[in-house]
């Protein structure tokens, strides 16, 4: 996929992300990572440097959206897509299992990251606390949802390619 | 492209990221007052469709929970009409919103309705964006309060935006005083949705079910602030830690604000 689309893609997950009310999560700390799942889902399809850049990017427009300094989402965002870029032709991804691991351990990382680059900012967290009441909680979320959209991704990508085959025959 | 390139621009777009990093908050947010400035009338449009979406899923799958929440405040009246009997001696004290907000006008301040058009993308921060900028005459540092009880702060601004940061943000930091005016100290977010007042010296006289107010500080803590009005309702102390050793006693606090379902608040503007 162009750079460019996926910049747009990664821009709607943001925005979709600062609108939704509160409300649709049955409980706060259950706010699904639109933007983390679409990293993902991209770093697995591409090499470390793609992975990479395409995290860098994501996490660069969640910063240019949230309250805190620039670099924090961008520099998390960016480690967690370019290790799964590493990893990522050594991984069946045809197994949701794998895919939901993935998906956890990306929002984990990502939130050990962020609260630690918090953290040298002189911000205290409260580590125990924000685990246990947000960050397992979204983990298990993002893994859910990135399932779903893995699934759906991939069902449109073998119709796409039935209908191009038909069409070729 | 060949690998030693790509390793290159890796190397410079991380080294990038880190100079963004070590950026000034100052610099940090007039660059992201462009792009959300950018952004903002598609936020508010998106924030529109989403409430009516809102209202829908409420109608539909939280009737339960309304019947639950109309019991809840029934019960809650009930409490607060007992409390206001017992205290009529204290009745001046006790304002209602109305004359709150009259009172902030006699003060020199006076209330500019907002609506918040976007939260933060993550839980990290607590902070939203609101439909009131510059150009409505908001400055930063401003406060924002949900009748007499205060949100939190101003701390980015736009033309026709601002972002608030909420006072359960762990950045947050209010000064604050008791009802009584025996205790004073910083009120904190401690980032899991709760506020904790801290500084408290140690043989202040605080309890459980005291109301923590703002305590007007001049223009201590930054020069480039607006004041802070005395006298908006932080929280209640629901419970006191004493340290055993130390200079200081902290207490959690509870506020009345229901956050996660703010959708329109007032702006304390100084006149």
């Amino acid at each position: 996929m162009k750079a460019r689309n996926v910049l747009l893609i990664l821009l709607g997950c943001v925005l979709l992300q600062v609108v939704l009310p509160n409300t649709v999560w049955l409980y706060e700390a259950l706010r699904v990572q639109f933007v983390l799942i679409a990293v993902v889902l991209f770093s697995l399809q591409q090499d470390w440097f793609g992975a990479a850049m395409t995290g860098v990017g994501g996490g660069f427009i969640m910063d240019l959206f949230s309250g805190g300094r620039i670099g924090v989402y961008a520099l998390s965002y960016g480690i967690v897509a370019l290790l799964i870029g590493r990893i990522q032709e050594r991984l069946f991804k045809e197994n949701m299992l794998t895919i939901a691991t993935v998906m956890a351990a990306a929002s984990l990382l990502s939130s050990i990251l962020v609260s630690n680059v918090l953290e040298l900012y002189g911000i205290e967290l409260h580590y125990l606390g924000q685990f246990a009441r947000r960050v397992l909680p979204s983990a298990a979320a993002n893994a859910i949802v990135g399932c779903a959209a893995f699934s759906m991704v991939r069902r449109i990508r073998r119709g796409v390619r039935a209908a191009r085959k038909r069409y070729y025959w | 492209m060949s690998s030693k390139r790509r390793r290159i621009i890796a190397v410079a777009v991380f080294l990038t990221i880190f100079v963004f990093l070590s950026l000034s908050v100052t610099v940090s947010r007039s660059v992201k007052e462009v792009s959300t400035g950018f952004f903002a009338p598609l936020l508010s449009v998106m924030r529109s469709v989403g409430q009516k979406m809102e209202d829908i899923w409420d109608a539909a799958f939280h009737s339960n929970n309304i019947v639950r929440e109309d019991r809840r405040k029934e019960r809650e009246v009930l409490k607060l009409r007992t409390e206001l009997l017992l205290a009529r001696e204290k009745i001046g004290e006790l304002r209602s919103v109305h004359s709150q907000l009259e009172e902030l006008a006699k003060l020199g301040f006076e209330v500019l309705p907002a609506r918040v058009i976007g939260r933060d993308p993550d839980t990290w921060y607590q902070t939203f964006l609101m439909d009131r900028g510059a150009k409505h005459g908001v400055g930063g540092g401003m406060p924002v309060v949900h009748g007499e009880n205060l949100v939190g702060r101003i701390i980015e601004l736009g033309g026709r935006w601002s972002r608030v940061r909420l006072i359960l943000d762990p950045e947050s930091a209010i000064p604050a005083v008791s009802d009584s005016g025996q205790a004073g100290g910083i009120v904190v977010g401690n980032g899991v949705g709760s506020l904790k007042m801290t500084y408290i010296e140690r043989g202040a006289k605080i309890k459980v079910g005291d109301l923590v107010l703002t305590a007007h500080l001049g223009k201590v803590l930054d020069k480039d602030e607006a004041p802070l009005p005395q006298g908006l309702v932080i929280g209640r102390v629901v419970s006191v830690s004493p340290e055993e050793e130390g200079l200081y006693q902290s207490a959690e606090l509870e506020s009345a604000v229901r956050f996660r379902d703010l959708r329109e608040v007032f702006v304390v503007v100084p006149k």
